[in-house]
């Protein structure tokens, strides 16, 4: 039975969350205590300079990694203690991802691998239906005429368009994006951030990603600033 | 349907590893085929040789003479009078297709001053070549029914006698009731029936002149010949049958209860074919093993993508274990058509092995193609495969998803 948050039903939920490391024979400390609460629809950007706590942060608001303390919940339910398997399906149901080297699989199409995602759920949809819900998604995020291409087909822009519709394709209540724009120029950049919070605007997806790019960071709805692991505080825009 | 897409296409990721690993399988398979093909090329070679030229299909005794004929071989003999009754029964049957009698005897060959002893083989003399097909004269001429008294010498029996085609030898003997007697008989022909021992100590003599030595009208064996070796067993059930029926106190054998030779080698040859699989097996595994590890290692972010995704370990594990069987299924493919083509060359040019154990010319083998034998090497190649893919697939999904991505 997975517990419950208390504090009201929000999509992400850190209390006081550590994660340490073991570097030779250093205990080195990547999160240190941060609480931080992401309510359905918000827009957030996590930024921070390199080794600041990012990635570990989102790892862990993704439950692929669990804290050394402190507990993660994920749209109401604990997931820091709950067995992988329980995880796996958690992950399937209710988060997408978005990564900075895209990581779509080289010998699917753009549209084979959004149409993956779908059959890696636990009760995934008919094949009609995902095909449907793989063609929406694909002309909403602007590269529907590239359906049939394979990722080395791409541009760096458009593989990261297929991730992300690869990560929203299952309507999901979050999407974690780590440096999801980190390998592209600057207008690319730009534009895939921008299709985000279109998306967040139009479909309510909650969205949290990672940038230490200053630009880009004027589009989030909140900020919130990580410094040697520790929350700095945050501001909304 | 996407799964085995993904599959097909993650083989040929890499087509010269691809290329590798499936020869690797194929020659896996082909050395499975081809070494189980040779070995039941000589199971069959000793097979016919234990037929015909020796035992035929089936034996035909009085019963109680496989235990009690050493201790009292008169007794068990089975008289003349019976066999037309026991010839019309074996006619009736459909699988018959040669029957005769045989009586075997000892004794000494005298010719001029050279006495030896022998193992005499009464035979009737026109049919007996059907049922000793190995048996090659190499000197003067077969049985004759026209020569009641014209015999036939083993190489080396003609040898240590002295006696070349034309030459008279008397035969002694004793017969039933502890008398000796005494025949004269014609050498027609010198043979050469490919075991040393049986050379060296056979004389084949017409029935009716053994009959006469023995002072018996009696005979040994009804020796039986089938037209499919396969239906042996049923054979001798319902030949059983029928003499009880007949109220015939007669025991059916079959050439493999006889062929202890046969049967031992046969023993010895199955054991060293289980061991040369394992071995192939193991060693297809290794050379699997090592391709399937650095595809799989390749793709440890992508593992840990699909995991972030939702895809649980066995969901990955399947995917390997998928391509895997692809793998093996296209490689055991190709091995069986490489073997099976190389198998039929070899048999069409003949191998040739020297002298067995025991024997006297070499053996003109070739490799078989035994439909039993040919699914056995496909699945434990195939099996091969799947272990060698299960192994690194079960450490890759043991990474933690963080680390896989990180990768």
């Amino acid at each position: 039975m997975l517990e419950q948050d208390n504090q009201g039903v929000s999509v992400l939920l850190l209390e006081e969350v550590s994660r340490d490391y073991q570097v030779g024979r250093e205990r080195v400390g990547a999160l240190k205590g941060v609480s931080l609460r992401v309510n359905a629809g918000e827009f957030v950007a996590v930024v921070g300079p390199s080794g600041s706590g990012k990635t570990t942060l989102l790892n862990l608001a993704g439950c692929i990694d669990r804290p050394s303390s402190g507990r993660v919940f994920l749209d109401g339910l604990r997931c820091d203690d709950v067995p992988e398997s329980v995880l796996s399906g958690l992950r399937a149901e209710k988060i997408g991802f978005v990564f900075q080297t895209f990581n779509l699989i080289p010998v699917l199409t753009a549209a084979e691998n959004v149409e993956y995602a779908l059959q890696l759920r636990p009760q995934a949809p008919p094949a009609g239906e995902r095909r449907k819900r793989v063609a929406e998604i694909l002309e909403r995020t602007g590269i529907g005429p590239l359906a049939r291409r394979r990722p080395d087909e791409m541009s760096g822009g458009e593989r990261q368009r297929v991730a992300i519709a690869r990560a929203l394709v299952g309507r999901p209540r979050l999407v974690l994006a780590d440096e999801a724009t980190a390998n592209l120029d600057g207008q690319t950049a730009a534009q895939i951030v921008g299709l985000m919070r279109e998306l967040n605007e139009e479909q309510g997806v909650t969205f949290v990603f990672s940038t230490h790019d200053s630009r880009l960071q004027g589009m989030a709805k909140r900020i919130v600033e990580l410094r040697d692991g520790l929350l700095r505080g945050g501001r909304s825009c | 349907m996407l799964s085995l897409r993904l599959a097909i296409r993650n083989i040929f990721r890499n087509v010269r590893r691809t290329a590798f690993t499936l020869a690797a399988i194929a020659a896996g398979c082909s050395a499975l085929i081809l070494n189980g093909g040779v070995i039941f090329n000589i199971f069959r070679g000793l097979r016919e040789d234990a037929i015909y030229g020796r035992h035929g299909h089936l034996q035909i005794f009085r019963r109680g003479y496989t235990e009690g004929h050493l201790a009292h071989p008169d007794r068990y003999l089975i008289p003349e009078d019976e066999y037309p009754r026991i010839r019309d029964i074996l006619n009736g049957a459909p699988q018959v297709t040669a029957v005769t009698r045989r009586l075997s005897f000892s004794g000494l060959a005298q010719n001029r001053d050279t006495t030896v002893s022998f193992l005499g083989e009464g035979v009737e003399p026109v049919i007996d070549a059907q049922f000793q097909k190995h048996l090659a004269i190499i000197a003067g001429d077969g049985l004759a029914s026209d020569e009641p008294f014209g015999v036939l010498l083993g190489k080396g029996l003609a040898e240590r006698v002295h006696a070349c085609p034309g030459d008279y030898l008397t035969l002694l003997s004793q017969t039933a009731d502890g008398a000796l007697n005494a025949i004269d008989v014609r050498v027609r022909g010198i043979f050469h029936g490919g075991l040393k021992d049986y050379d060296d100590w056979t004389m084949k003599v017409p029935l009716s002149a053994a009959q006469r030595l023995l002072w018996s009208q009696r005979i040994e064996a009804i020796i039986v010949l089938l037209n499919d070796t396969d239906a042996t067993g049923a054979a001798r059930d319902r030949l059983e049958h029928l003499f009880a029926s007949h109220g015939l106190d007669l025991e059916v054998r079959t050439w493999e209860d006889l062929a202890q030779f046969h049967n031992q080698v046969v023993a010895l040859f199955r054991r060293e074919l289980h061991v040369i699989t394992l071995i192939v097996s193991v060693i297809v595994i290794l050379s699997i093993a090592n391709t399937m590890t650095m595809s799989i290692l390749e793709r440890t972010r992508e593992f840990g993508t699909l995991r972030a995704m939702g895809a649980r370990p066995r969901r990955i594990v399947g995917l390997l274990l998928l391509e895997g069987a692809i793998l093996g299924l296209v490689g055991t493919a190709a091995g069986l058509v490489v073997g099976a083509a190389v198998a039929r060359v070899v048999s069409r040019i003949g191998i040739t092995y020297p002298s067995p154990p025991g024997s006297t010319r070499p053996y003109i083998g070739g490799i078989d193609l035994v439909p039993d034998y040919l699914l056995f090497s496909c699945v434990s190649s195939w099996t091969a495969t799947i272990v060698a893919t299960a192994l690194p697939a079960l450490r890759a999904v043991q990474t933690r998803v963080v680390d896989a991505l990180r990768q």
